[in-house]
């Protein structure tokens, strides 16, 4: 009796699996159409305004001598004028030469470089650091970039127009990978990058969903994000825990698909883990967070929070997968792998065992399409190695984020390993 | 059959997938980062600009004559026919086949096809139903009834053009801009840029007899319903909506607005005026006496009559994703955009 009841609950488990996943096979395939056969929706950055906002752009560093003298110089060259920005590089107890090249920067452009430097007395991480620069930003827009980007020269005043909408709580720009070619783990994430900002992110821009901040290449306006309290200390993904934050409260984020930036990417599978599971880690935390609110708010259609939810369950998704191969296992085992005798399910096992383990490649292979390369995407077939990958270090760092709710211990930010090979230079004076 | 040779094949079709990525990750062909123009920076005149430094570095030294001489554009290589002074030409249906520099004013006749681009230091008239490929004019512009601009016109002064004119992709001006009806275009930058003026209709005076001006603070709201002001309404902060906007009487909004639906500004000769930007995912038509000093931007189309847009010596824009109608006395002082059509009504 207790084995039949055993039985039962596996059946059940694999049919939810089936219908999840079945649901993720929708959403990818209507996005991919979406971008192909949609109009899309514009962006603000062909707005021309001779009124423009005082914004300060923050960079959070901790060991950042091999980036540092790149951002800072491209931000420099910026086309936004200098009496109208300032540049607030945030020191996290960094070791490294940090802090003397953002001294050198700072000597060199007092008035528009004004660097804090943050001690072993502080608590570190990305997210302390950006609360502590918000004190003293004078900016009504705050824009991010982490120090390995590289913002272009027309980025911060494109990324400001944003904020012409009054409903604008938060901009977001498209991520590039300046590393692509140095290995196969940097190839997969330009594929990776490439599916979910080309295609994912717009889509969700056009159909009115909830298009994600990303913490970089980005911005929000201060007095808001000061008036919900800052960004929670106790979430690894401030990104994330903001986006749902300001659309809960009826605010929108904006997305930026031509703002394009270089980013480095990870080149080690050990530190992709690392990063990857910081990511499901924080990202776990916000769903906790704001399931119930996404639910409950007055400002979003169905859809908006149907999608929402799919959003916040994104990193919970390979947990549950990796439950279902277990599952699956046992069933066969027990010999009990027929599930249900309805037709719709067979349908739904059929849709799912065709097309539903391939969703993601429509997307990475759209957005290949729309950005006229051609060769990479004969790389997508490893995409097989990294859904175990992922699956693995999602699953990880979603029980790490259960233990953070369960315990309320405090979360530490593990910085992402640079591989840039531009040493640390004297600041160029000219 | 064997179960070695059953292994084989099944091994075969499980890391066949695999193969071009195999090929692909140690023979690449495909893997340089995605391009990013770094130095990209928003000019709208940006094409014209380019063109004159490019020419500038061709121009041949003073000379009363015509002159011909090779240069090599992005296109390949190109004749620029050079002319001293002014550049006058009463024939027709004469195609210009190569790059014309002039260096007194140009005078076209009709039905001409400048199949190359023109460069003219003077002024430039060209007549009625001229096929125009780019010109960049270093004082005013003329452009005559029906005459279509295949690419880019920009004038260092002011630009006329005449009734049906196609102004092509971009038209650029660093004075003013006047459209006549039936004008369209996609981009246009001019301080300011008018439609044609036709019964101004003077500003009401507040009539002391009306309702009195209700007063409302919307700052830091998010309204979800739709909304209309048909009294006397004085806004402060922004007016965020998902809904609709109607105003059909004096307003001041002392902010900017955004609504999902459409908005309607219908308040016929009494003031409107907006002090930020007008933002929709809908359509947006103002008709009267409206002043916005911010921009105006649509997900949809724009319709605009008796509309002021910013303020003389600043720049502000209009931008439309499918289309934009100009009504009368329209003066935009900066730029307007849209993907699809632009038209003078």
């Amino acid at each position: 009796m207790a084995l039949l009841a055993f039985i039962v609950i596996l059946k059940i488990y694999m049919l939810f699996v089936i219908f999840v996943m079945t649901v993720y096979t929708v959403r990818h395939i209507i996005f991919t159409m979406n971008r192909l056969l949609n109009e899309q929706k514009l962006y603000y950055q062909d707005i021309m305004d001779s009124d423009l906002p005082f914004v300060s752009v923050l960079v959070p560093m901790h060991n950042e001598e091999k980036t540092a003298n790149q951002v800072l110089s491209m931000l420099m060259l910026s086309d936004y004028p200098m009496d109208r920005m300032e540049i607030i590089p945030v020191n996290d107890n960094s070791s490294d030469r940090t802090k003397e090249i953002l001294d050198s920067y700072s000597s060199a452009h007092p008035t528009t470089i004004k660097p804090v430097h943050r001690d072993s007395s502080s608590k570190r991480g990305k997210v302390p650091a950006l609360n502590e620069a918000l004190e003293i930003a004078e900016g009504s827009i705050v824009l991010v970039f982490d120090s390995d980007y590289l913002p272009t020269k027309g980025m911060v005043r494109a990324l400001a127009m944003g904020f012409k909408n009054p409903r604008v709580g938060s901009v977001m720009g498209r991520v590039m990978l300046i590393n692509t070619g140095t290995n196969l783990l940097t190839r997969i994430l330009d594929l990776e990058r490439t599916g979910g900002y080309q295609v994912d992110q717009q889509a969700r821009y056009n159909l009115g969903l909830i298009a994600q901040y990303g913490g970089t290449v980005g911005g929000f306006r201060k007095d808001l994000v000061l008036s919900l309290g800052g960004f929670d200390e106790a979430v690894l993904a401030e990104d994330t825990d903001l986006t749902f934050n300001l659309v809960i409260r009826g605010w929108e984020v904006a997305y930026a698909n031509r703002l394009e930036c270089y980013e480095e990417a990870p080149e080690e599978w050990s530190v992709r883990a690392r990063q990857i599971t910081r990511w499901s880690r924080g990202h776990n935390m916000v769903l906790f967070k704001y399931l119930f609110p996404l639910i409950r708010t007055k400002y979003l259609k169905f859809w908006q929070k149907l999608d929402g939810a799919l959003l916040l369950f994104t990193y919970l998704v390979p947990f549950i997968f990796l439950i279902a191969i277990a599952d699956s296992l046992a069933l066969f085992f027990l010999g009990a792998m027929n599930l249900v005798n309805y037709v719709i399910i067979y349908i739904l096992v059929g849709i799912y065992v065709l097309f539903g383990s391939f969703s993601p490649f429509y997307q990475i292979g759209a957005g290949v399409y729309l950005d006229r390369t051609s060769y990479r995407v004969r790389l997508l077939p490893f995409f097989f190695l990294v859904f175990i990958f992922n699956m693995w270090h999602i699953s990880y760092g979603f029980i790490e984020s259960l233990i953070d709710l369960i315990s309320g211990r405090d979360v530490n930010w593990i910085k992402t390993q640079r591989y840039r090979t531009t040493e640390a230079t004297e600041v160029d004076e000219t | 059959m064997n179960i070695g040779v059953l292994v084989a094949i099944f091994f075969g079709f499980l890391f066949a997938p695999f193969i071009p990525g195999l090929y692909e990750l140690f023979f690449p062909k495909d893997d340089k980062p995605l391009s990013i123009e770094m130095d990209y920076s928003k000019d709208a005149r940006y094409f014209a600009q380019s063109f004159r430094r490019l020419m500038h570095s061709y121009i041949p030294g003073e000379t009363a004559g015509s002159e011909r001489t090779k240069v090599q554009l992005s296109s390949g290589l190109e004749t620029i026919k050079s002319f001293g002074g002014d550049f006058k030409t009463d024939s027709y249906d004469t195609d210009f086949k190569s790059i014309l520099l002039v260096r007194g004013d140009l005078t076209a006749g009709r039905n001409n096809n400048f199949s190359r681009e023109v460069y003219v230091l003077g002024d430039a008239d060209f007549g009625n139903n001229n096929v125009l490929r780019a010109a960049a004019v270093d004082k005013n512009v003329n452009v005559g009834r029906n005459t279509r601009v295949v690419r880019w016109l920009d004038a260092e002064g002011s630009i006329n053009a005449g009734r049906g004119s196609n102004l092509g992709i971009s038209t650029t001006a660093g004075g003013a801009i006047a459209l006549s009806r039936d004008c369209t275009f996609k981009r246009l930058y001019g301080n300011p840029v008018c439609t044609p003026t036709n019964d101004v209709r003077p500003a009401l005076p507040v009539d002391e007899t009306e309702e009195a001006t209700m007063v409302l603070d919307y700052s830091g709201k998010i309204h979800t319903d739709s909304l209309k002001f048909d009294k006397p309404t004085e806004i402060n902060g922004d007016l965020i909506t998902i809904g609709e906007l109607v105003i059909t009487d004096r307003c001041t909004i002392n902010g900017s607005i955004k609504t999902d639906g459409k908005i309607t500004i219908d308040s016929g000769a009494k003031e409107v005026l907006i002090t930020g930007s007008i933002i929709s995912e809908s359509d947006i038509t103002i008709r009267g006496n409206v002043k916005v000093l911010g921009n105006i931007f649509s997900q949809k189309a724009i319709f605009l009559k008796g509309a002021e847009v910013g303020m003389s010596g600043g720049i502000k824009s209009v931008i439309s994703k499918r289309h934009i109608s100009l009504g009368e006395n329209v003066k935009i002082y900066g730029f307007a955009s849209t993907e699809g059509a632009g038209v003078v009504i």
